[in-house]
């Protein structure tokens, strides 16, 4: 019934950042939610994740950073690499995979401290304090982050003073200031309000000149709005992977052609 | 159903009756009981009030009445225990005895007359008890009230003694009725027979007697003599009282001309005034008289000259009056540096009005006096040196005596008349200067904050502050939080965000199942077990101090070192599989090496062994001069550190659970570590939990009671070495309790420690509170 996932695309189109490879599969605990996927993802461009709940775009995104070696019981097979290196890698530091990926989560998550601070959270961290060094990250990375302008003069302010929107592009401010290859994005609009959705849009299309994006998103249209490729996954494989304007006027599966045209999801 | 259907719109939107009852009456019942708690802390509150106000209360004192006692040349004058027969002491020697009817119940004399001022004769009336004395111009007095001893002195130069005592006869159907016993005892006569005496001081015991008198010659020669006497038990008769020897205390004291005496100690404490205004402190040391010390007590007034020198109860203080009515107390201490016992002034007293005292009383059951001269009456406390009440009499004041019961005050005045005074004064010892302030008592050495409540005699002087019991509570809590703090906090973070979530499960309820504890059990091994353990071992203990925690850190850098693929072995949460066996052996170790090191670091000369050996206890005595006790603050600390870790590490735990995880998330994402994302994000988030673990943990060890009771030696000190005991507000309370009369002093001091312990946790939880607001608004997440 689920055909076996084919890749559409040739490999001549692009050089691979990501690659997913060797029939990746992932289990919690005895439950496989990840099965056999090989999957490129190109550098500097965005690629969506899209899916019905449950389907394992989320599982397979936080698989990228390693988030989910916090999760007790968790295996797998295959391996992901990131710019030929695998990231598990036994010699390589969780942390400092970490520090080459930048994430944003569903929900906008910034630290009880002042929008300066939550900035400067992975340079300190490293044990970077020199100030005018900060304010210059701060004031890139907000820039970067289309919200200069809106906090620049109360840049010490506590964060959760911000609206919903702000605060989510503060969580992608923050992710862009330690400079990372890749930012993953979890859903990144799923809780704001259409026009801060707009906004966020906006920039991803802008941060795309400089990062390698991976977004997981619910909503079709904003993966046909951002991504210049999209995977398609169902019940944890990989249904078509393909350009975005492939996915949505001509798939190539049936299962992807009822999702997209909203018959199920 | 029908009915529903014909008219469905009023029914179905009708809320039940029982609902709306059952609503309001629970509304009812939960308003009622928090009303009702909120009532109940607030009736704790006024009942402790109410319970130690009477503490700072004034005395009050009332002119009952007065009675004629057509009396001349009264010479001394007392009063029994019961206030209903006080008895007049003629310089001729006659004894008389006056019955004034007092109620049982009400403790009011009976009064005759429109104006009630007079006082009524009970059916006795004045009468006479023959003394058995020979008939002799009496020159000289001396009134031991407590003991009920007279000592006279005459002007042939002999000296009787009067044993005045009080029996209460209870005869049917008449009331009590107290009849006076009187034992007499004529000395034979005095070396310097014929020349009068002037002055007299005695005292005797089951085993020694000392009499000292100062006569005048009649070419005007002061001789001051004491005589001893020892008890000779012989196979038959009774014990008899021999004379002994026979010393003359003016020896060597040429240029002054001796005026008073007093004798006290076992009879060997001589304290002689001269005219010039010098007091000489003698003392009889095995037959031989030393002269100890020589002071001039009023020499900062112009006439330094002494009026009047009188023994407190205990005789540990005098109370002396100057010429000019400068009133001071003198009071024996142990002085350091002479290594023996001296006297100083403790006291000083505003001066009465006109001059020196005529007449002086003290009191029989504490540290109290009335003291009078011509009008001025004053009743006054000496550890406090307080004046609690004065007067000024339109009568000329001759002779005075005070209650035994500190209940009553008679006072007999040049026109031959007796006038009687109420006195309500529950608390003379109680105040703030007594509770708070720093206040010399007799014996010590300098003004110091003391509790000591009560002692083997009935004659010591208490001592009330409950400074020391304050900070005994804060040395303990400090000392219990210091072992308890750190390891209650780490372990919760170790808990909440190290540990795998299936260990968790069980060592949380565990650690709850700790909190549950018995402090007597806690207190009991303390005391028993843990105490003499850590007494031969504290050098393993410091070791222990410093190396288990440098050697698990140390462990932290090389497995930091160690190459990924040896780490990647051990899964994160299960890091206690490698520190643990190296804590169990470095802290095995540094016990057992303890001893060595004790042998190598702490050398000092061992008196029992003769040779230098190595031995912490007397090398902390040695090096820092202050005390090395068993049950010290050390063993208080590890033993209250066991009470509260459970407390402050299951609130603690909760607090750092509860960060939202998506804070995590989003710090292990920046690349932080484990360490940063705790540090950086969680602590402070969770800040306001731990400070409230904290508090809550440190009100629990302000009022622990058991452990700090047994665990201790309950010693009141102020001093903040860690191997000595303290006192707890607490522990004072459990100590105490069954010392303490209900409306004593001592039962509304302890009030007074109740409610200075409440006040302090309510000071330090509104303190956290406000704190706790602030943090949380600060860390506060969406």
């Amino acid at each position: 019934m689920i055909q076996a996932p084919k890749t559409t695309d040739s490999r001549e189109d692009f050089e691979p950042f990501i690659q997913i490879k060797d029939n990746y599969n992932f289990w919690y605990g005895s439950t496989q939610v990840l099965f056999d996927l090989n999957l490129d993802i190109p550098e500097k461009q965005v690629t969506a994740f899209i899916g019905p709940s449950g389907c394992g775009k989320s599982t397979l995104l936080r698989s990228i950073n390693r988030m989910n070696d916090l999760i007790e019981g968790i295996q797998h097979t295959g391996d992901i690499t990131i710019g030929d290196q695998s990231i598990y890698d036994p010699s390589l530091e969780v942390i400092s995979l970490r520090k080459r990926i930048g994430m944003v989560f569903q929900k906008y998550n910034p630290f009880p401290k002042s929008i300066y601070e939550n900035i400067v959270f992975s340079l300190r961290i490293a044990g970077r304090n020199k100030k005018s060094e900060l304010d210059e990250v701060v004031e890139r990375s907000l820039r970067g982050a289309a919200l200069w302008d809106e906090v620049k003069d109360r840049l010490h302010e506590s964060a959760l003073s911000m609206s919903g929107g702000q605060m989510q592009r503060l969580c992608i401010a923050r992710a862009i200031a330690n400079n990372p290859e890749v930012i993953l994005m979890d859903e990144p609009c799923s809780a704001l309000d259409p026009i801060a959705t707009g906004k966020v849009e906006e920039l991803i299309h802008e941060l795309k000149k400089d990062y390698t994006i991976v977004i997981v998103t619910h909503n079709m249209q904003q993966a046909a709005r951002v991504s210049d490729r999209t995977a398609f996954f169902y019940l944890g494989k990989l249904i078509e992977y393909d350009v975005t304007d492939n996915i949505f006027m001509k798939p190539k599966n049936d299962q992807t052609e009822a999702y997209v045209s909203g018959r199920f999801g | 159903m029908s009915s529903t259907s014909n008219n469905p719109s009023e029914e179905r939107f009708t809320v039940a009756r029982t609902t709306l009852i059952l609503d309001r009456l629970m509304t009812g019942v939960i308003k009622g009981g928090g009303w009702l708690v909120m009532l109940a802390v607030f009736a704790i509150f006024a009942f402790i009030f109410v319970q130690i106000l009477p503490l700072f209360g004034h005395p009050e004192v009332k002119s009952v009445g007065k009675v004629a006692i057509p009396l001349e040349e009264v010479a001394v004058m007392g009063v029994d225990e019961w206030g209903e027969l006080p008895f007049f002491l003629s310089q001729s020697g006659q004894l008389h005895f006056t019955d004034l009817p007092r109620d049982v119940e009400t403790r009011t004399y009976e009064r005759v007359g429109g104006d009630q001022t007079s006082l009524a004769l009970g059916p006795r009336g004045l009468f006479e008890v023959d003394t058995k004395l020979p008939e002799k111009n009496w020159t000289a007095f001396y009134y031991d009230a407590y003991k009920g001893e007279i000592a006279l002195g005459s002007e042939d130069g002999r000296v009787a003694l009067l044993h005045l005592d009080y029996k209460a006869e209870f005869l049917a159907d008449a009331p009590r009725t107290v009849v006076p016993q009187v034992k007499s005892e004529l000395l034979p006569a005095l070396s310097q027979s014929n020349a009068p005496v002037r002055q007299l001081a005695f005292y005797e015991s089951t085993t020694n007697r000392a009499i000292g008198t100062l006569q005048e010659t009649a070419d005007g020669e002061t001789i001051v003599t004491l005589q001893t006497y020892v008890v000779k038990s012989s196979l038959f008769g009774a014990p008899k009282m021999v004379a002994d020897a026979q010393i003359d205390l003016g020896h060597g004291i040429t240029d002054e001309k001796p005026e008073r005496l007093l004798i006290g100690g076992q009879g060997d404490r001589i304290l002689l005034t001269t005219e010039g205004g010098w007091l000489y402190y003698l003392r009889l040391n095995k037959g031989q008289l030393e002269r100890v010390q020589k002071l001039q007590p009023f020499a900062d007034l112009d006439d330094t000259s002494i009026h009047s020198i009188n023994w407190l109860l205990g005789k540990q203080s005098v109370i002396l009056t100057s010429k000019s009515g400068a009133n001071i107390t003198l009071a024996s201490y142990l002085d350091e540096a002479a290594g023996q016992i001296l006297y100083t002034k403790i006291k000083d007293f505003p001066a009465l009005d006109a001059g020196g005292a005529n007449d002086f009383s003290p009191a029989q059951r504490n540290r109290g006096f009335l003291i009078s001269n011509e009008h001025q009456l004053s009743l006054r406390y000496s550890t406090t040196g307080d004046v609690r009440w004065e007067t000024d009499t339109d009568f000329p004041l001759q002779k005075i005596a005070l209650g035994p019961r500190w209940d009553s005050i008679f006072t007999f005045d040049a026109q031959q008349n007796l006038h009687v005074y109420a006195v309500d004064d529950p608390h003379p010892n109680a105040g703030a200067k007594a509770f708070f302030g720093k206040i010399w008592y007799e014996g010590k050495s300098e003004p110091e904050y003391d509790w000591q409540s009560s002692s083997g005699t009935s004659d010591f002087e208490p001592k009330l502050s409950i400074v020391p019991l304050f900070f005994g509570s804060i040395k303990g809590t400090f000392y219990a939080m210091l072992f308890a703090m750190p390891i209650a906090i780490l372990a919760a973070i170790y808990v909440s965000q190290y540990l795998k979530p299936e260990a968790k499960r069980y060592i949380k309820p565990a650690m709850e199942i700790m909190a549950s504890l018995p402090s007597v059990v806690l207190g009991f091994l303390a005391a028993l077990w843990l105490a003499p353990l850590i007494e031969d071992r504290v050098p393993s203990i410091l070791l222990m101090l410093i190396a288990v925690p440098l050697s698990a850190a140390m462990l932290g850098y090389f497995w930091g070192r160690m190459p990924q693929t040896v780490r990647n072995r051990i899964r994160p949460g299960s890091e206690w599989m490698v520190i643990l066996p190296v804590v169990l052996i470095v802290g095995y170790l540094s016990w057992q090496l303890g001893p060595t090191l004790e042998s190598v670091l702490f050398r000092v000369y061992d008196p029992d062994l003769g040779v230098k050996a190595g031995n912490f206890r007397l090398w902390w005595t040695e090096t820092t001069g202050v005390s090395f006790e068993q049950r010290n603050s050390l063993v208080v600390g590890l033993m209250m550190g066991f009470a509260v870790i459970p407390i402050i590490f299951t609130i603690s735990e909760d607090a750092l659970t509860n960060v939202p995880p998506y804070l995590t998330s989003a710090s292990l994402a920046l690349g932080a570590s484990r360490w940063q994302t705790t540090w950086r994000v969680i602590l402070p988030t969770a800040s306001p939990g731990i400070f409230s673990a904290t508090i809550i943990g440190f009100g629990r060890a302000v009022g622990e009671t058991m452990i700090l009771l047994m665990a201790t030696g309950n010693t009141p000190i102020m001093e903040w070495n860690i191997f000595n005991g303290m006192r707890t507000l607490a522990a004072n309370i459990a100590v105490e309790l069954p010392e303490a009369p209900q409306y004593s002093t001592l039962y509304r001091t302890l009030f007074l420690g109740a409610m200075a312990l409440f006040l302090l946790t309510f000071i330090l939880n509104t303190i956290a509170e406000v704190t706790r607001q602030h943090l949380r608004e600060k860390y506060k997440t969406i």
